[in-house]
């Protein structure tokens, strides 16, 4: 935290130590930081000397662009590829589905995204190799930010797309020969209402458990796929904090990624009422 | 001085206020095509691999810090970008009177800061009070043996009685309890820290005053430079993005061409090249080991230049497990068995020279006559091992006079493929000497508190970035073995010791006698070697083929940026 620099003197030392509190018995200094985090103050980080709380709203809504981004593609790609594999079982469509899954789930993201920014990047020039905006452009809804978009949500995506299927075409398998689909079909009703209104909502409740932890995925999904991709967003804020030393801004980002894996836990069961209202608390 | 840590990569862009040294450049010279009318308008770009911590020198220690603060706070003086010497930069005049105890500075005529304020010694003052009362800063040592400067420091007065501003501003007369001849260029250069605009910052710290509870640290301007005396503006910061600077027309040396400097960050030295390549970033120094790739780049061009800091082999003299180290025969011996041109091709691919000693060849005090080329001769290393009372055991290895086998550590930082490297070829030709190598590797940090002075470390392989202006003192001086000094291989040598104190102390200031007092240094450090000095590296940038004018050295790369545009 000293930045390399060792001249200092025993007397700045010892200011130093009485200014982080570090005279304080252990138990002390945890009871005064938990008090303080009550109030959402996480401290100032070491390395910027600023409040860790402004450091990390600073970043947040960076983060969320990609995360909230990679999240819809990921819904609106693996959905629909996994109600596509379970009707067209066993054909050329399915097996095909079958071992983009098991490529997706078997490539590390790192290497994907690394990959991208070399071939994409550096070598055919058809994406940018990094960050939010090209140089001397500052906009947040526009053609460039979504061009800087492709890369990190492609490769953030391809892993949720190729979980997706797999659970939803056993699903949907098990529920379409249930007899109230039978009973749907002889109603004489259309395919495509079976599908989305007695298959799909049925086949929905696995999808929405493997949800529950997808706040906390995205988050550290993208610690490294903001780093490889050059993304301002917590995530990296958190990895280069991790390696700065910076004690509260870690802290913090543990703070803030437990709460978010709460949050999602508490999303997951109201989804569940919304796809399953007989799970509904009375 | 500073520990280097070296991940060998972009050091880059660090717009060092100090610096020296014979520079070569790669392909034909940058001046070449100076006979063309330049174009103003443009806009550079260059990398850095984090956010500035603040943009105030004061306060600041660290280079993502220095590269945003440089653009908008020059200093007095500045080292020459290839000779290291320094000159003038706001002061036009510096002079040390014959008896060393005082320095005047004289400013440049019209010198007004980007807001329309005249500057003026008071800035200058400002700034060294802020320094006295900070809790944050690490500047504090170079003004120490100012008059006055405890007192000030201690709040027993509210200004620094030693430092007098006369002629309305103009000059700067500063006394000294005693004579330190690194005092010119480190007063000059503000202990490598830019002068802050006394006006603005006075409504957020006032420096005259007793009460020490006060300081400069956490003002507000610390994160938005309220007015520049440098080539650029500040305009804005995009924390994890850029900060965005534009040109200063009221510049002293001139408004620069180009209309804006954008440091953008990135997630690391690759990606740093990796937008180097596409020409994202205007130019970047890169790895020997990227050098072939980027050398394929039509639209880049190469500057090579020698840098001021080396790489070596620490021998610890009071070594427990190691006490033939303090045996300067043995050392000699180590000194034979490693073949270091051998370790500049196959590391650093030939970008690099051989060093005998501490002072680097870019500096005004190099000096390598009468100094011994340890070139790599098994026989001589064996030779001055056997003389030093070491027997040849059954296994290979010498037994040492005490009979143990001569088998000790050498450690180095994990992650820096150079000296990782090192430390295998110092495994394998120490072997062929008879000496067995165990090889550590470990974090920097972890290597910076094991080679804390003590006995429990034998070898290890580091390297020093040396300023501009040559103060061996703290890591030669026998005094400087306590805990965190830096003459960790206890080195002891009562010459060594007064020639260190005659280039500080004087009384002989001027070049010359600083010179001979280095070069007697450099002599005692050669016969004695407590590191087996390996080489110092060369620097490999490369910037867009557009850019004109741009002419990279040793001790800065940006210092003539005003001059710089681009070719249409």
């Amino acid at each position: 935290m000293l930045g390399g620099q060792y001249d200092i003197t025993p007397e700045d030392r010892i200011a130093l130590r009485e200014s982080l509190g570090l005279n304080d018995p252990l138990p002390v200094q945890f009871a005064k930081w938990v008090w303080n985090v009550a109030h959402l103050d996480f401290g100032n980080s070491f390395y910027y000397q600023r409040p860790v709380m402004s450091l990390i709203l600073e970043r947040v809504p960076n983060s969320l662009q990609i995360s909230l981004a990679a999240l819809i593609v990921t819904i609106a790609v693996g959905i629909p590829l996994g109600i596509l594999a379970a009707l067209r079982r066993g054909t050329l469509a399915d097996h095909g589905i079958r071992v983009f899954s098991v490529g997706g789930h078997a490539i590390p993201q790192f290497w994907l995204g690394l990959m991208f920014v070399l071939t994409f990047g550096v070598q055919a020039r058809w994406f940018p190799i990094g960050s939010m905006n090209a140089v001397g452009i500052d906009c947040g809804l526009c053609w460039d930010r979504l061009w800087h978009l492709m890369g990190p949500v492609a490769v953030i995506s391809i892993a949720g797309i190729a979980n997706l299927p797999r659970l939803l075409r056993t699903e949907v398998l098990e529920v379409i020969s249930q007899d109230y689909v039978r009973t749907a079909r002889s109603k004489g009703l259309k395919e495509q209402a079976i599908i989305a209104g007695h298959v799909l909502r049925n086949a929905l409740i696995p999808v929405v458990t493997s949800f529950g932890t997808i706040l906390l995925v995205f988050f550290s999904g993208s610690l490294i796929i903001e780093r490889v991709f050059n993304w301002p967003g917590l995530g990296r804020l958190t990895f280069e904090a991790a390696v700065n030393k910076d004690y509260p801004l870690v802290q913090a980002g543990v703070v803030i990624s437990s709460v978010l894996l709460i949050v999602s836990y508490i999303l997951r069961d109201v989804a569940y009422a919304w796809v399953d209202p007989r799970i509904k608390v009375r | 001085m500073r520990r280097f840590l070296a991940f060998f990569g972009v050091l880059a862009f660090v717009a060092t206020a100090c610096g020296a040294g014979p520079a070569t450049t790669g392909g034909e010279q940058a001046s070449a095509s100076v006979s063309e009318q330049p174009v103003a308008g443009g806009r550079i770009v260059v990398g850095a691999t984090g956010d500035p911590k603040t943009m105030q020198p004061v306060i600041s220690a660290d280079t993502q810090s220095s590269l945003i603060w440089n653009q908008v706070y020059p200093t007095l003086t500045r080292a020459n970008s290839k000779t290291g010497i320094t000159e003038g930069s706001l002061a036009e005049k510096f002079e040390l009177s014959s008896d060393g105890l005082t320095l005047t500075f004289t400013l440049r005529d019209n010198l007004v800061w980007s807001n329309g304020d005249p500057f003026t010694g008071d800035d200058w003052k400002y700034t060294v009070e802020a320094v006295g009362r900070s809790k944050k800063t690490v500047r504090k040592s170079t003004y120490q043996d100012v008059v006055g400067w405890q007192d000030y420091v201690d709040g027993k007065a509210d200004t620094v009685s030693g430092i007098t501003i006369k002629n309305g501003g103009k000059v700067i007369e500063i006394k000294f309890n005693k004579v330190f001849c690194p005092a010119v260029a480190a007063l000059g250069a503000g202990g490598a820290g830019g002068i802050l605009p006394s006006k603005p910052f006075k409504t957020q710290w006032d420096n005259k005053t007793t009460d020490v509870t006060k300081n400069i640290d956490d003002v507000p301007y610390n994160m938005n430079p309220p007015a520049s005396m440098g080539p650029w503006i500040f305009k804005s910061f995009q924390p994890g993005v850029q900060v965005t600077f534009a040109k200063n027309d009221k510049y002293f040396r001139g408004a620069p061409l180009v209309d804006e400097l954008i440091v953008k960050v990135y997630a690391d030295a690759t990606a740093v090249k990796n937008a180097l390549m596409t020409g994202e970033v205007t130019y970047a120094a890169v790895n020997p080991s990227d050098n072939d790739e980027v050398s394929k780049n039509d639209a880049l061009k190469l500057y090579r230049f020698k840098t001021s800091a080396y790489d070596y082999i620490g021998w610890n003299a009071k070594a427990a497990k190691a006490p033939w180290l303090a045996n300067v025969q043995v050392r000699q011996a180590l000194a034979y068995g490693i073949d270091a041109p051998a370790i500049v091709n196959k590391v650093l691919f030939g970008f690099g020279s051989q060093i005998y000693a501490h002072t680097p060849p870019v500096s005004w005090a190099y000096d390598d006559s009468g100094l011994t080329k340890y070139a790599r001769d098994v026989n001589k290393a064996k030779q001055l091992l056997e003389q030093a009372g070491a027997k040849m055991g059954s296994d290979g290895v010498y037994r040492w006079t005490d009979g143990s086998p001569m088998k000790m550590r050498i450690e180095t930082n994990q992650g820096n493929n150079v000296r990782e490297t090192i430390l295998q070829f110092a495994q394998q030709q120490y072997k062929d000497i008879g000496i067995e190598i165990d090889p550590l590797l470990e974090s920097f940090n972890a290597l910076l508190d094991r080679t804390q002075p003590g006995p429990d470390y034998e070898g290890f392989i580091i390297g020093w970035s040396l300023g501009a202006d040559p103060d061996p003192y703290s890591i030669w001086h026998s005094s400087q073995t306590g805990k965190d000094q830096f003459n960790d291989v206890f080195y002891t040598n009562a010459k060594v010791d007064q020639a260190l104190l005659d280039n500080r102390n004087g009384p002989d200031c001027s070049q010359a006698g600083r010179k001979k007092a280095l070069h007697a240094v450099d002599q005692q450090l050669n016969n004695d070697v407590p590191y087996t000095f390996l080489f110092t590296r060369d620097s490999l940038t490369y910037a867009d083929k557009k850019l004109q004018n741009f002419d990279p050295a040793t001790y800065s790369t940006t210092w003539n940026v005003e001059k710089w545009w681009f070719k249409k």
